[in-house]
């Protein structure tokens, strides 16, 4: 069970930098029977049949992971959110592996109709000594006028592999913010698409990473603009510490007719070991002559003068690198919600910054 | 209103477009088999060892596939390439000694008057071979050598052997094998330790011959605290056959030593200009790429530096401008392989009616660089939807004390700085020739002045209208 030539770098590059698509990554045997868990969801309707997806228009890598999320699903579910719905508390979604519960494959689809309005957390943990598998593929369908957070927290456990796939598709007037908080797992694979195909539509992509001891991540993230005066943000903070690697593709695409689209990438990267593996390509594709287009990425170890200033008043070396990096990534973390799960994270990125920084 | 979109005019080619009367005087077979670069090699009557390396060369060639990133390359046939053209021309240090037509053609495009005012040296090639090569006597005399590769080979061919090709290696890519195979002509420059040339040093490559290949190669070396500017033109009249030029460039920048190598590539619209270029900085050593590319149908150049000395130094400028019928790949790539070293990565590109112009960029920052830093600034500008502007760039940083920023943008002009600019008493006209002239600047002002105006010339620009 493998799951190959995923993560693909748009507009591929030169063989010598293995950035052109992510390493194979090998699934795990096991099951699933657990009961999916939804809080907050008395007003959505749920279809607990597996959601059948039209990939046609998904790119090619992210359709071999709806394919083998799809061949091996534990989970389906079609969640639909009516017409001017708007729930005011956050619908979550949680999926636990355990001793029993090994191997995760999820396929999700959600489609926000016209108007509506609300935030989903899928929260995805594991409490075994064994080593778990996760594979999944979230939809989202945000149709004319719905504004759809979406929180994908990864927090899985050292041993455990984690391939997950987002894709999205927003229509006019419509706006998805998607925050990736990757915490987790020996190896990831994370991708996420987002297609802006209705005019004056909005997505914010946001990512957080923490890479410590062996890990390995690799981040696919695009937002492609088809609409006229669309709006695009890819932000990504990230901490590498240990001998992790990290690799981030993230992709703004002006497709030929996005008249007035402006999008921007961002990444920010704190390393904190000499060990450490950074790649980022951040590629900006056009096709379109009126857009406003740029992308920024910076890498470095923690300021010395901020490092000097925090141990002047008394913090430890230690404390004083921890602090920067949740100050790095206080502005994506203040997203998060509901406020238990944004305390979680908090927590989590200080017990690996307390153990590997 | 209506939107009237800026205009930008397409280079002024009939300078470069004027074909020659004068044929070869020999010339292989289409195609590459081991018998033609044996031939070529048997009529530079060359020593053993470089007949070696180019058959080991055509070895790899033949294992190797066509890149499958960047602009598609399907088009070349190289049973369709004559490899070898010599011209009905021999070597010479006099102009006036060559057949009228060749030396009309450099003097048409003002080789032979830059000689006199601004340049330490002049080669000029001719196909595949280099027609003319001269150097400044006092140069000479602190011991600077300029001379053809061919002459290198010969009356050099210690140093020629233990620096051809070691910072091209032919299993690198099909087209350094391709080159390594079937090279001829080019230039070799030696600036001893702590002389340095005053004035450029010129090579230019003229390529006539109608579905021909170019395989030039440029070797210098810049010993310890020696400080030398090269610069490289090159320019084919268009032909209905696809010409192909892939030349190899390797510069070894010894301890403290400076070398900028400027090039201005205005080939023809039916060439693939697919060539390697080098650097190999080592300790305090510097090199600076300078590089304008206007021509061809497809190029695919990344001149790369790999800083292996402490406090080694690369900067890259570079602006590139895409026309109808143009795929122009182009960047640089750097190696960052020993402590304190920087680099700063310039680049501009201008596409217009349906040109697609792509920077491409690795910077490799590797665990022994500690201290290092890189700053990457490109920017794009789009004239027309039909057109294409892609960057891809790549950072691989694998130690924590290092410093890269990387900035990007792309876009049209904005309205912002054109009313900015009329605000303080511009009009609407020169608002936007000072933006578009303003945004190839940074390369323009690191040529010699009589460059920037050639180049300034390249970029016609024609603006009309409001902005759109």
């Amino acid at each position: 069970m493998k799951l190959t030539h995923i993560n693909q770098l748009q507009m591929p590059t030169w063989r010598w930098l293995k950035i052109n698509e992510a390493e194979p990554v090998v699934g795990l045997a096991g099951n699933y029977n657990k009961t999916l868990q939804i809080q907050n969801g008395e007003k959505l309707q749920i279809d607990h049949q597996l959601p059948v997806i039209d990939d046609s228009q998904l790119p090619k890598d992210l359709r071999r992971n709806l394919v083998f999320t799809s061949k091996n699903a534990s989970v389906g579910r079609t969640i639909t959110i009516g017409e001017n719905i708007k729930l005011k508390e956050p619908v979550i979604l949680d999926f636990e592996m355990d001793d029993k519960n090994t191997a995760l494959f999820d396929l999700i689809r959600i489609n926000a109709k016209t108007g509506s309005e609300a935030t989903l957390v899928l929260r995805y943990t594991s409490k075994s000594k064994r080593s778990c598998f996760h594979s999944g593929f979230t939809y989202l369908e945000v149709e004319a006028g719905a504004k759809i957070k979406l929180i994908m927290a990864q927090m899985l456990s050292p041993a455990d592999r984690n391939a997950g796939a987002v894709a999205a598709t927003v229509g006019e007037a419509a706006a998805a913010e998607v925050l990736l908080g990757e915490l987790g797992s020996a190896q990831t694979t994370g991708s996420c698409n987002i297609e802006l195909e209705g005019n004056l539509s909005h997505a914010d992509l946001d990512g957080i990473y923490i890479g410590t001891g062996e890990q390995k991540q690799d981040f696919n993230y695009r937002i492609g603009f088809h609409g006229k005066d669309t709006e695009g943000n890819i932000t990504v903070k990230g901490a590498l510490a240990g001998n992790a690697k990290k690799v981030m593709k993230s992709t703004i695409d002006f497709i030929t007719g996005a008249s007035g689209a402006k999008g921007r990438e961002e990444e920010t990267v704190l390393t904190l070991s000499d060990r450490v593996i950074n790649l980022s390509a951040p590629l900006l594709l056009c096709g379109e002559d009126n857009v406003e287009g740029e992308h920024a990425t910076s890498t470095g170890k923690p300021d010395e003068a901020k490092l000097y200033y925090l141990m002047s008043r008394g913090f430890s070396e230690k404390e004083a690198r921890r602090l920067i990096v949740e100050a790095s990534f206080t502005p994506l973390m203040r997203k998060v919600e509901p406020q238990p799960l944004q305390e979680e994270w908090r927590e989590w990125i200080q017990g690996v910054m307390h153990s590997d920084a | 209103m209506e939107r009237v979109k800026t205009q930008v005019e397409d280079i002024e080619r009939s300078i470069y477009d004027i074909t020659d009367t004068a044929h070869e005087s020999y010339q292989v077979e289409k195609g590459l088999t081991e018998a033609i670069v044996r031939e070529i090699s048997a009529s530079k009557n060359e020593p053993q060892w470089m007949l070696k390396q180019r058959l080991l060369s055509l070895e790899q060639f033949r294992k190797m596939k066509l890149p499958d990133w960047g602009p598609s390359l399907e088009e070349l046939d190289m049973d369709q390439i004559v490899t070898y053209v010599r011209p009905k021309a021999q070597m010479s240090d006099d102009w006036k000694t060559l057949p009228d037509d060749i030396r009309g053609t450099f003097d048409r495009l003002g080789i032979s008057k830059s000689e006199q005012d601004a340049l330490s040296g002049v080669g000029a090639q001719y196909d595949s071979e280099v027609v003319y090569h001269s150097i400044k006597e006092y140069l000479k005399k602190q011991g600077v050598i300029y001379v053809d590769m061919d002459t290198a080979v010969q009356e050099y061919e210690e140093i020629v052997k233990a620096n051809f090709m070691k910072l091209l290696p032919p299993n690198e890519h099909k087209f350094m094998a391709l080159h390594g195979a079937v090279w001829s002509g080019g230039s070799f420059v030696y600036v001893p330790e702590g002389v340095e040339v005053d004035m450029p040093l010129q090579s230019y490559f003229r390529l006539n011959a109608p579905g021909a290949g170019q395989f030039e190669h440029t070797l210098i070396i810049c010993d310890k605290g020696s400080k030398v500017h090269f610069i490289e033109g090159c320019s084919a009249p268009r032909y209905n056959v696809l010409n192909l030029h892939a030349g190899g460039v390797e510069l070894y920048v010894r301890e403290g030593a400076t070398l900028r190598y400027s090039t201005i590539e205005n080939w023809s619209k039916n060439m693939l200009n697919l060539n390697s270029k080098r650097a190999k900085v080592d300790k305090n050593g510097t090199i600076e790429w300078v590089s304008g590319t206007f021509g061809s149908h497809i190029t695919m150049l990344y001149p790369t530096s790999v800083l292996s000395g402490e406090n080694a130094r690369s900067e890259y400028t570079g602006v590139s401008f895409a026309n109808e019928g143009q795929f122009l790949d182009t960047g640089t790539k750097v190696i960052h392989a020993a402590p304190n070293t920087s680099s700063t990565i310039s680049s501009k590109s201008i596409s217009k009616n349906g040109g697609n112009a792509t920077y491409r960029s690795a910077v490799s920052i590797k665990p022994n660089a500690k201290n290092s830093k890189c700053s990457v600034v490109c920017e794009s500008l789009m004239m027309d939807r039909k057109s294409r502007s892609d960057t891809i760039p790549v950072m691989d940083v694998r130690n924590d004390t290092v410093d890269i920023g990387h900035e990007a943008k792309i876009g049209r002009i904005s309205d912002e700085s054109i009313f900015y600019l009329m605000s303080r008493g511009l009009n609407e006209e020169e608002a936007k020739a000072l933006i578009v002239r303003g945004f190839v600047e940074p390369v323009t002002k690191e040529l010699p002045l009589e460059y920037a105006v050639e180049m300034n010339q390249l970029i016609g620009l024609e603006l009309e209208g409001t902005i759109g």
